[in-house]
C-alpha cells in the first residue's frame, strides 16, 4: 500500500513543511485502512530516520530537523483514533516508556508505545525528559511487565545508564528493554551488564518480540 | 571619533538589517530621524518623527538620553512597546556622532533561546498529553459499551425474573383455587353417594311384596336433601371454576374487556379466602356503584392479590396476628380511586420508601423475590396510566392509594348501561 512512490513523495513533502498535504497522504492510508505497523515502519520510521541522517551530514538545520518531527508527531494524534479504538477485553500487560533525563527526542519512543498498544498492551508513555525519581515514582505506581528507554541521541547515554541503573535497583524483576537511533553509535555493552535488558533495534523487531512473548 | 564616512557606512548597513538588532538614529532632542527594518517591525512603524521617549515603557521621563550617549561601553536595559502588545526588553547602547545619537538595542537572546526550548517542550508535552487523551477517550468509550451491555442484560434478567414471578404467582392462584374447589366438590360427592344409597335402598324396597310407606318417603326425601347439597356444591364450583378461568386466562393473556372491577376484587377475595380461613384477619370491601373497566381484568387481580399477600406475609406475620384488611372502591371525577388498607403492623419509613424498588424485600432469607410490589408498580404506571402510593406507620398499619384514569371505553360502557 505504501508504494516508494508514495513515499518519496510524502518525503518531500515533510521535508518541506507541508503539514496538511503529508495529513491528507496520511488520512487517506488510515481511510483505505492501512496496516498500522506498516504505516509506522514503512512511513514515519523511514521518513524520520533519512531526516536524521540528512541532519547528521550537515543536509539539513537543526530548525528543520525539528520542524519534521513536529509534523509526524502531530500525524500520529491521526492515527490514535484508529489505535486505541480497538474491540476486545481490556489489556493484561502493561508497559512503561520513558525517554531518559535530557534527551528531548521522544517520537521514537512514542511509537513504540503505539506499537505495544497496537499489539494489545496498555502503554503508558512518559514522553521526553523524564526525571528518574518522576519515573520511579510512575513505575511504582503503575507496576508495569515491561519498562521501555528510548535514546536518541548518544551523548545522553550517561544519563540513560543512570536511569537503568535507577530502575533495575528499584525493581529488581521488572524486565527493561532499550531502543533508539543512540545505539548506532555503541554503549551497549556497558548498560548489558545489568540484568534482565533487552535491545530492540526497530519497530519490526519490536513486533516480533512482542509476539513471540 | 569615527569619520563622517565610515558613520554614514555603518548606518547604512545597520539600516536595512532584518537580524534582530534594533538601530536608530536619534536627533540630541530624542527624535527618531531613522530606524531600521526591525525596528520598525518589533514597534510598529512607521518611527521617523516620533521621540524615543515615547517608544519606552518604563520611565520615559527619567531618562537622560544625553547622560547615556556620554558613556557608550555601558548597555542598558530598557522596555519598549512592541507591535504584538507585549512589551520588549532590549539592551541599548548609546553614543553620540557629532549631532545625532546613535542606539543600537539587542534582544536578550538567552532569554530567546529559553523560551524556544520551552514552547518546544510544551509542543511535545501537549502531543503526549493528546496521545493520553485519545487513549483515555478510547477507554471510556469502551467501558460505556460494557456499561451499556451490562445493563441491557441486567434488564433482560430484570424482565425475566418479573415474568417468572408472574407465573410463580399464578401458580401460588391454582393452588389456592384447587384447595378452594375441594370443598364442594367433596361434599357433592359424598352426597352424590348418598343418593345412590338411597336409590338402592329403594331399589331393594320395590322388589318386596309390601313397602312402608314412611320408609320410601324417607329415601325420598334422603335423595332430595342430597340432590340439594349436589346442586348447590356444583354450583359453587362452578362459580369457582369461572372466576378461576376469569382471572387465571386474564393473567396469562393480554386479553383486554370491559369487566366489572368489584367482581375481580371479589375473586379476589375468594382465591385468598382460604388462606386467612384459620387466622383472625377480617375483610371488607366497600364499593359505592359497580365500575366497569376497560382493560384486562388480570391487572386488577394481580396488584389487589399481591397487597393481599403482603398484607398477609408482612402485615400479619404469616397470619399469626389479627387485623382487618379493607379495600375501597371511588368514582372520583375522571379517576377510580381504589383505597387498600390493612391494621398490621407497619413498615419502617426507608421500607415504605423504597417499597416499590424491584428486587428490594425485607425477607429475602426466606425467598422473598422482591418484585411484587415493583409488579404492582408496573402494572398501575405502566399499564393503567395511573399512580400508587403507599402510606405506612410503624405498627399502625399501611395503606396503599391507587388512582386510574377512567378511559374512553370505559365511559362508553357506563352510558351503554344508563342507556
Amino acid at each position: 500500500m505504501i508504494t516508494d512512490e508514495l513515499y518519496q513523495s510524502y518525503f518531500d513533502l515533510l521535508i518541506n513543511g507541508k503539514k496538511r498535504e503529508c495529513a491528507t497522504i496520511v488520512q487517506d492510508l488510515l481511510d483505505g485502512d492501512v496496516d498500522i505497523q506498516t504505516l509506522y515502519t514503512d512511513l514515519f520510521q523511514k521518513s524520520l530516520y533519512e531526516v536524521g541522517r540528512l541532519w547528521e551530514f550537515n543536509k539539513i538545520s537543526v530548525a528543520k530537523e525539528h520542524l519534521v518531527t513536529a509534523i509526524s508527531e502531530g500525524l500520529l494524534n491521526l492515527v490514535y483514533p484508529k489505535l486505541f479504538e480497538k474491540e476486545g477485553t481490556l489489556a493484561e500487560k502493561s508497559v512503561v516508556i520513558s525517554c531518559s533525563s535530557n534527551e528531548y527526542h521522544q517520537i521514537g519512543g512514542k511509537m513504540v508505545a503505539d506499537i505495544f498498544e497496537l499489539n494489545g498492551w496498555d502503554s503508558h508513555f512518559l514522553g521526553a525528559d523524564t526525571p528518574v525519581d518522576h519515573m520511579l515514582e510512575y513505575i511504582q505506581d503503575v507496576k508495569p511487565d515491561l519498562v521501555g528507554l528510548s535514546l536518541s541521541v548518544y551523548f545522553n547515554m550517561p544519563s540513560l545508564k543512570s536511569g537503568v541503573e535507577a530502575v533495575r535497583s528499584n525493581f529488581t524483576n521488572t524486565d527493561i528493554f532499550l531502543g533508539g537511533q543512540a545505539f548506532r553509535w555503541g554503549g551497549l555493552d556497558t548498560i548489558k551488564q545489568y540484568r534482565g535488558i533487552e535491545y530492540i533495534p526497530t519497530l519490526n523487531e519490536l513486533e516480533k518480540a512482542i509476539k513471540t512473548g | 571619533m569615527a569619520d563622517n564616512s565610515t558613520i554614514h557606512s555603518i548606518v547604512n548597513r545597520y539600516m536595512e538589517t532584518k537580524a534582530p538588532i534594533l538601530f536608530f538614529v536619534l536627533s540630541l532632542k530624542g527624535e527618531i530621524v531613522s530606524a531600521n527594518q526591525y525596528a520598525a517591525q518589533l514597534i510598529g512603524g512607521p518611527l521617523a518623527g516620533k521621540r524615543f521617549y515615547d517608544v519606552i515603557v518604563d520611565f520615559p521621563d527619567e531618562f537622560d538620553l544625553i547622560s547615556a550617549a556620554g558613556d557608550p561601553s555601558k548597555e542598558r536595559m530598557i522596555t519598549v512597546r512592541s507591535d504584538n502588545g507585549s512589551p520588549e526588553t532590549v539592551y541599548f547602547i548609546f553614543e553620540q556622532v557629532n549631532d545625532s545619537i546613535l542606539a543600537f538595542g539587542r534582544l536578550d537572546t538567552d532569554e530567546l533561546e529559553i523560551m524556544r526550548k520551552e514552547i518546544l517542550h510544551l509542543n511535545r508535552e501537549q502531543s503526549s498529553l493528546m496521545r493520553e487523551l485519545h487513549k483515555t477517550n478510547a477507554q471510556l468509550t469502551q467501558k460505556k459499551k460494557a456499561l451499556t451491555q451490562s445493563i441491557a442484560d441486567l434488564k433482560s434478567a430484570q424482565a425475566e425474573l418479573v415474568e417468572s414471578e408472574k407465573m410463580a404467582s399464578l401458580g401460588r392462584l391454582v393452588a389456592g383455587f384447587a384447595h378452594e374447589i375441594n370443598t364442594p366438590v367433596g361434599i357433592a360427592l359424598t352426597a352424590s353417594s348418598s343418593i345412590l344409597e338411597s336409590s338402592e335402598q329403594i331399589d331393594r324396597m320395590l322388589l318386596q311384596d309390601e313397602v312402608e310407606e314412611e320408609e320410601l318417603i324417607s329415601a325420598f326425601e334422603s335423595i332430595r336433601d342430597a340432590s340439594k347439597l349436589v346442586f348447590s356444591n356444583l354450583n359453587r364450583s362452578a362459580d369457582l371454576v369461572g372466576s378461576f378461568k376469569r382471572t387465571s386466562i386474564d393473567q396469562s393473556f393480554e386479553s383486554v374487556s370491559v369487566y366489572c372491577l368489584n367482581d375481580t376484587i371479589e375473586d379476589v377475595f375468594a382465591s385468598m379466602r382460604i388462606k386467612i380461613k384459620n387466622t383472625a384477619i377480617k375483610t371488607m370491601f366497600d364499593s359505592q356503584e359497580n365500575i366497569s373497566l376497560y382493560g384486562n381484568p388480570g391487572d386488577i387481580f394481580q396488584i389487589i392479590s399481591n397487597l393481599f399477600d403482603n398484607s398477609f406475609l408482612h402485615g400479619f406475620d404469616n397470619g399469626k396476628l389479627g387485623g382487618e384488611i379493607a379495600i375501597g372502591v371511588r368514582k372520583k371525577e375522571n379517576n377510580i380511586v381504589i383505597h387498600y388498607s390493612d391494621t398490621g403492623k407497619g413498615m419502617s419509613t426507608e421500607t415504605a420508601e423504597r417499597i416499590f424498588e424491584p428486587f428490594y424485600t425485607t425477607l429475602r432469607a426466606r425467598g422473598g423475590s422482591g418484585l411484587g410490589m415493583y409488579i404492582c408498580h408496573n402494572i398501575v404506571t405502566s399499564r393503567l396510566n395511573g399512580m400508587i402510593v403507599c402510606n405506612s406507620r410503624q405498627g399502625k398499619g399501611t395503606e396503599f392509594k391507587i388512582t386510574v384514569p377512567i378511559t374512553k371505553e370505559e365511559i362508553n360502557e357506563a352510558d351503554t348501561v344508563r342507556e
